[in-house]
């Protein structure tokens, strides 16, 4: 293949993928996935507290994304993060409150072993607070009359009754298979549960050894339902309960039950979940930042393409034109429909970023070129040794970059990953762009007697004693 | 053609960037940096009405739901930013209902940050940073010199000082986006001083003894067009976004700005200088008597 024909071969390739990007992109609009930062909504990031195990977190998961197919909103973005994280993308959710509500509900249900002894203690006021053992943990149950109705004290505020528990609990919510609204024999509301087998097995394991504790001592075993750290019943284990099915009761009022249960359905999290970034963006200001963004690339790009057009000339108009390609390439990966990027702010950053990058690699080899005519050369073989000089300098200090943008992406959190990703990818096809079909188009042009024209491409005539030299 | 003599100066580059990152350090020593709620935990309302709205009005509001120690800024037309401690959703609802029971609000925003994520952020950018260096480190001594590499970090932790240096002065706010900014200004930096140190290593072969300043002056006026030309290209977008773009842009632009123009200041006025000093020690380049001025012409004759 001669030179000539490998030239229009790249020029060919690369056609094509132009018009590939177009596909992709158009109509741009509908095709890009715009971040939470862009479009709205809420986003959340859910972190576990104490030991976590993968198999926790990955239930943990499951219970989140339970909880939001509840609200209802499309195309929801759940995902762990780290060992202990969980991120929640709602895009343009509108009830924010009742959405934070449901997903932040820690609604961790433990079963804990009451200690008495300790309880009795802090109520006679033998045992101080800073008193209590490391692995004990002092809870409150509020007290409620045989209607529902709370219990005030002489100052007006609910009686809360001290129960002091194990620290460590018996067994959680994860052996929870579904919960029910009940009714007692007294038409009183309760919550009745029912047991996966694993928890069915567990349930009567942990009541037996509470009900033999219970009969070598010969003390009452009490076992206490936590749910978010609140006791709610704290009921006698004399046997052993083999059931595949248990219940809370307590003369809890019924909207209280509906409550336990309805936390109780979405799934008890295995694991308690505090959350430790949220962010709630509105429509408008999604928008409001969208656009200046697209303004500010918009113009910092016309600059940019301005600029190489003026003082390189004709070069500069090969170079735009592989800015411009440059862009619809980028943008097609970015919205690619088998990996979509999600378009971020920083992302948008990132990418006007890359503009100046891109348009350096020809700034690197036009300079190149413009000392090679000045030392003498022929625009052909100045172009052609520019290329080659040029190129070596580029790989090395591109390479650089995408190698702290491959670290960053590995190390660093989400945010910032969208942000080191946008660069990578935009270093690598600036690269493509800037070199391959610039070169292709200059050698081409190259042929023809008009291009031999130094002053059109901004380069003056060399003088006289420097060609010498 | 006689350029100005960079390497001739050094002390004085070293000066220049040594009081700006002192005046950065002494800066950072009493007045530490604005760091965001992103870092301190902490809830973050940004809220428009739909009439007007004085601060005054929103900080009164905001005081009457409870929150005395709130910080009210304008950042733009009838839109205010609050930042408050860190609040449970039924507080933000409350602040948010005194706005809206007071003066009508249009559009609201939450940012709400607990304790341990701004240093998750922290320790994940160091993180970042110092496993970036080592493989720059072992990536510029593959295909330089590990004397090259040496300098390029050194250049890298000179940016980094000067960037935190100036936000501390100027008191601009430090956010997640600042911290990927500071990422990226490290790749630029980097970038910038691999172009010249590239034509370095190309011009070194040409350097006699005692010349070794002399070429690399030569090699920074080679590629001295192509510096300015790409740091103007650089520096257009991004004041374009410091211009046009809203708060989190604008932070962003700010970082780099002033990353972008300490990396391309490093590459010739830190960077290069640090290598010459220590090239020149090498018996090959090592000056049997200084400064002799006809080697400028030896240097670079083919």
């Amino acid at each position: 293949m001669t030179d000539k024909q490998k030239n229009l071969l790249i020029l060919g390739i690369m056609l094509l993928l132009v018009a590939i990007s177009i596909v992709i992109i158009y109509p741009p609009s509908e095709k890009t996935r715009l971040g939470l930062d862009l479009q709205g909504g809420l986003e959340v990031i859910l972190e576990a507290q104490g030991d976590v195990t993968s198999e926790k977190m990955e239930q943990a998961e499951i219970v989140v994304r339970n909880r939001v197919d509840k609200l209802g909103v499309s195309e929801p973005a759940i995902n762990r993060q780290g060992e202990n994280q969980i991120s929640v993308g709602l895009a343009g959710v509108t009830n924010v409150e009742e959405a934070m509500a449901l997903i932040g509900k820690t609604a961790l249900l433990e079963f804990k072993k009451v200690d008495d002894d300790l309880t009795q203690q802090y109520i006679l006021g033998t045992l101080t607070e800073d008193k209590i053992p490391a692995n004990k943990q002092l809870l409150f149950q509020t007290s409620r009359d045989e209607d529902g109705e709370l219990v005030r004290g002489e100052d007006g505020q609910p009686v809360r009754s001290p129960v002091i528990v194990d620290r460590e609990a018996l067994m959680t919510g994860e052996a929870l298979d579904d919960a029910q609204i009940g009714y007692d024999q007294f038409g009183k509301p309760k919550v009745d549960m029912s047991f996966t087998s694993d928890g069915q097995k567990k349930f009567a394991e942990v009541t037996e050894k509470l009900a033999t504790a219970g009969a070598i001592t010969g003390k009452t075993s009490l076992m206490a339902s936590v749910l978010d750290d609140e006791v709610i019943s704290a009921p006698t284990v004399k046997d052993k309960i083999n059931s595949d099915s248990a219940e809370i009761t307590g003369n809890i009022p019924l909207k209280e039950v509906e409550n336990v249960v309805l936390v109780l359905k979405t799934g008890a999290l295995p694991v308690e979940l505090t959350t430790v970034d949220k962010n709630e963006i509105s429509a408008t200001l999604g928008k409001d930042s969208l656009r200046q963004g697209l303004i500010a690339g918009l113009v910092g790009l016309l600059l940019v393409m301005a600029f190489m057009l003026v003082y390189y000339r004709l070069l500069g108009i090969v170079a735009d034109l592989a800015l411009i390609i440059y862009g619809l390439l980028f943008y097609a990966v970015l919205t690619n429909p088998w990996y979509p990027a999600t378009l971020t702010l920083p992302g948008i950053a990132g990418m006007i970023l890359t503009v100046g990058v891109a348009a350096d690699a020809n700034v690197v080899i036009f300079e190149r070129i413009k000392e090679e005519v000045r030392a003498g050369k022929t625009i052909r073989s100045a172009v052609n040794s520019g290329y080659t000089k040029g190129f070596k300098t580029i790989l090395d200090a591109n390479a650089v970059t995408v190698i702290t943008a491959g670290v960053i992406f590995m190390v660093a959190t989400a945010g910032v990953k969208g942000f080191a990703l946008t660069l990578m990818i935009g270093v690598v096809i600036s690269m493509f762009t800037a070199i391959l079909a610039t070169r292709a188009l200059l050698a081409l042009l190259a042929d023809f007697r008009f291009f031999n024209n130094p002053t059109l491409m901004g380069i003056k005539p060399p003088k006289k004693d420097e060609a010498a030299k | 053609m006689m350029h100005f003599d960079f390497m001739a100066h050094k002390k004085i580059w070293f000066t220049i960037s040594g009081i700006i990152i002192l005046v950065g350090l002494v800066s950072l020593a009493t007045r530490g940096l604005n760091l965001s709620i992103d870092f301190n935990s902490g809830s973050r309302l940004v809220v428009s009405f739909d009439q007007e709205t004085s601060v005054d009005e929103v900080r009164e509001s905001v005081k009457n739901a409870g929150y005395n120690e709130a910080v009210v800024q304008t950042i733009g037309e009838s839109r205010y930013q609050v930042t408050l401690p860190a609040l449970s959703a039924e507080e933000e609802i409350a602040v948010i209902s005194n706005l809206d029971g007071t003066i009508g609000v249009t559009e609201k925003s939450w940012k709400s940050v607990g304790p341990t994520f701004g240093e998750q952020v922290v320790d994940s950018m160091l993180k970042a940073i110092i496993i970036s260096w080592l493989i720059i480190i072992a990536y510029v001594s593959i295909r330089f010199e590990y004397k090259y590499a040496v300098a390029t970090i050194l250049a890298l932790i000179h940016d980094l000082a000067i960037t935190v240096g100036v936000y501390s002065i100027v008191g601009r706010e430090v956010t997640t986006a600042t911290v990927a900014a500071v990422l990226t200004i490290l790749g630029y930096s980097l970038y910038d001083t691999i172009i010249v140190f590239d034509r370095v290593r190309e011009n070194a072969p040409r350097a006699r003894r005692g010349a070794y300043a002399e070429m690399v002056n030569e090699s920074i006026w080679e590629v001295m067009a192509r510096s300015i030309i790409t740091t103007l290209l650089t520096v257009t977008p991004v004041i374009c976004l410091l211009l046009f773009g809203g708060t989190t842009l604008k932070d962003f632009a700010f970082a780099l700005l002033v990353g972008i123009l300490s990396g391309a200041y490093s590459s010739i006025f830190v960077a290069a200088p640090i290598l010459c000093l220590w090239k020149e020690r090498e018996p090959k380049y090592r000056a049997t008597t200084r400064g002799g001025k006809g080697s400028v012409k030896a240097a670079k004759a083919r």
